[in-house]
């Protein structure tokens, strides 16, 4: 496999399921190729390249996926999904112009919460964070970080005041991530909240944000300004890094122990040969 | 032919003026770019006690722009994580391992910065040792103008001022008492007795010049203004007038091939 058949053959997500509606049509950008997105009179949906070749299609999570290539594998689960008493929420597609692998790295950072999102997911002087855990499985090809505890002054949409907030961090895919958090109405389950990225070209990007929480109580529109206003807050940090690829050379940038997710996922990508967005060598 | 082309190519060397003292106050944060093949970005800020420093407008922990960032104390401080350098470049503090001294090595990249006659100098050469003036000004305005640095001192060599307390629109004709590497001095007959005006120079691009505008000290409040808004319609003309400044930027351009 060469290294842009990785990146070319995986699943992306073209839009959101329920916006589009019978009888019609939009396009998108999926690594700076056109696609087409149609729903037929019959509810099918079909994707169609510039050059009149079919895509593949997934509906799932609320959105339509498609590839340029052809994946051989499935779309990846997320069993939660399929769990009874969750909500749903789709936030819509934000435009970032950076890397689509920068911005799934700065959705598993937590150490940034006290000072871009702050009083809301973090707030000085709690800006420590503890060792956790960090593992590729092999086995299922996806990083995971685990037994991650941070404070947060106000957790989430449900949350009345500051606790320590327990998480997980799942990469299934180079453009995917998601995040398991402690649920505020029901201790012991997980909140999750993932980002699905769309890479338009190497340095910008669409990032869907999606969750399946345990609320019954918030408004629908209140969650996903909730959300919005958090990942505009990250946005005004992606569109300033430099560069806007993301370095997978050792010697570009400089991690600490808090950033052992962010080390794990950048080798993860070197070795799967995942280099669309990605800067090799130091410039 | 002129220096312009070794510049935009090496970039200038030597001190190089990228604020008025005045507009970098206590604790203040701004972005200055120096022209170049490759321009340099630099974040340049002033702690709180007033020491000015220029570092690689680039946090090393994840790339994050420092000019976003904050002073505390002696330190900046980066908006991503919190990261604290300080004047010497040196991360001093790790939010996310309060506990921990920083390691050395991780450093900004730094360059030479001054705080000299009214004016914030910086310089990216190891030669540091040429001579700053010492006009004893006092800051009136920067403004970016879009064109080169040739054009510009032309123009200004032709300019004249407004020199009268009571009307903006009585003007004399301006004379160079002085021209160095970065900076001029114009000077005419006033009201006020001797008026002069001192522009320095930063090149952002071949096309683009911000000019750092100091005028002699206690000048009545009047005529300072009247120079403010001489300055904005120098900048309207000389992006907007006529053929012969066209010709210049011609010649101009051609040392920029
Ligand atoms: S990027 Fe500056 S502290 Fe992390
Ligand atoms: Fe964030």
């Amino acid at each position: 496999m060469t290294t842009s058949d990785v990146a070319r053959n995986d699943w992306y997500p073209v839009a959101i399921d329920n916006l589009l509606t019978n009888g019609q049509s939009e396009v998108v950008v999926l690594m700076q190729e056109e696609l087409t997105i149609s729903r037929g009179n019959d509810g099918v949906i079909k994707v169609t390249a510039q050059d009149g070749r079919p895509c593949p299609v997934a509906i799932n999570y609320g959105h339509v996926w498609s590839s340029i290539g052809q994946p051989d594998h499935a779309l990846f689960d997320i069993p939660e999904a399929h769990e009874d008493g969750r909500r749903m929420v789709d936030c819509g597609p934000v435009r970032v112009k950076a890397s689509p692998l920068r911005v799934v790295e700065n959705f598993l950072d937590i150490a940034h919460f006290p000072f871009v999102h702050t009083d809301i997911l973090g707030a000085e002087p709690h800006t420590e964070v503890e060792p956790y855990k960090v593992e590729i499985r092999d086995t299922v090809d996806e990083v995971w970080a685990t037994r991650v505890r941070f404070f947060q002054p106000q957790a989430a949409k449900s949350a009345e005041e500051g606790q320590m907030t327990d998480y997980m961090y799942r990469v299934p895919a180079p453009c995917t991530s998601i995040l398991y958090k402690t649920c505020p109405p029901r201790p012991g389950s997980w909140d999750v909240i993932a980002l699905f990225v769309r890479p338009i070209s190497e340095d910008l990007c669409d990032a869907y944000a999606w969750m399946a929480l345990y609320d019954e109580t918030s408004k629908q529109s209140d969650l996903v300004q909730f959300q919005q206003m958090i990942f505009l807050q990250d946005r005004s940090i992606l569109e300033n890094q430099i560069p806007r690829l993301l370095p997978l050379d050792p010697k570009m940038e400089v991690p600490t122990r808090a950033d052992t997710t962010s080390i794990a996922y950048r080798r993860w990508l070197k070795r799967k040969g995942m280099t669309y967005g990605a800067q090799l060598v130091a410039r | 032919m002129n220096a312009d082309h070794s510049e935009f190519v090496e970039g200038p060397d030597g001190w190089i003026p990228v604020a008025l003292s005045v507009d970098l106050p206590e604790a203040g944060v701004m972005r200055a770019v120096i022209a170049g093949a490759q321009p340099l970005d630099l974040v340049v800020w002033r702690s709180r006690s007033g020491q000015v420093s220029a570092f690689d407008n680039r946090c090393p922990h994840r790339g994050m722009r420092l000019s976003f960032g904050f002073v505390r104390g002696e330190r900046l401080s980066c908006i991503y994580h919190g990261w604290q350098y300080g004047e010497d470049g040196g991360c001093r503090h790790i939010p996310a391992h309060p506990d921990m001294t920083p390691p050395t090595s991780i450093c900004a990249n730094t360059y030479a910065c001054q705080d000299h006659d009214g004016v914030v100098w910086v310089s990216k050469g190891a030669d540091n040792s040429d001579d700053l003036p010492n006009f004893g000004g006092q800051g009136l305005r920067s403004l970016s103008v879009e064109r080169g640095e040739t054009v510009l001192r032309k123009l200004l060599a032709e300019t004249h001022l407004p020199v009268s307390l009571t009307s903006d629109m009585q003007m004399a004709e301006a004379a160079i008492a002085t021209q160095t590497r970065t900076s001029l001095v114009l000077e005419a007959r006033s009201d006020a007795k001797n008026l002069r005006l001192m522009v320095h120079f930063q090149k952002i691009t071949p096309d683009r010049t911000m000019l750092h505008v100091q005028t002699s000290p206690e000048l009545p409040a009047e005529l300072r203004i009247s120079l403010s808004r001489w300055a904005e319609r120098f900048r309207w003309s000389a992006e907007n007038l006529g053929t012969m400044i066209n010709s210049w930027d011609a010649t101009s351009q051609e040392t920029h091939p």
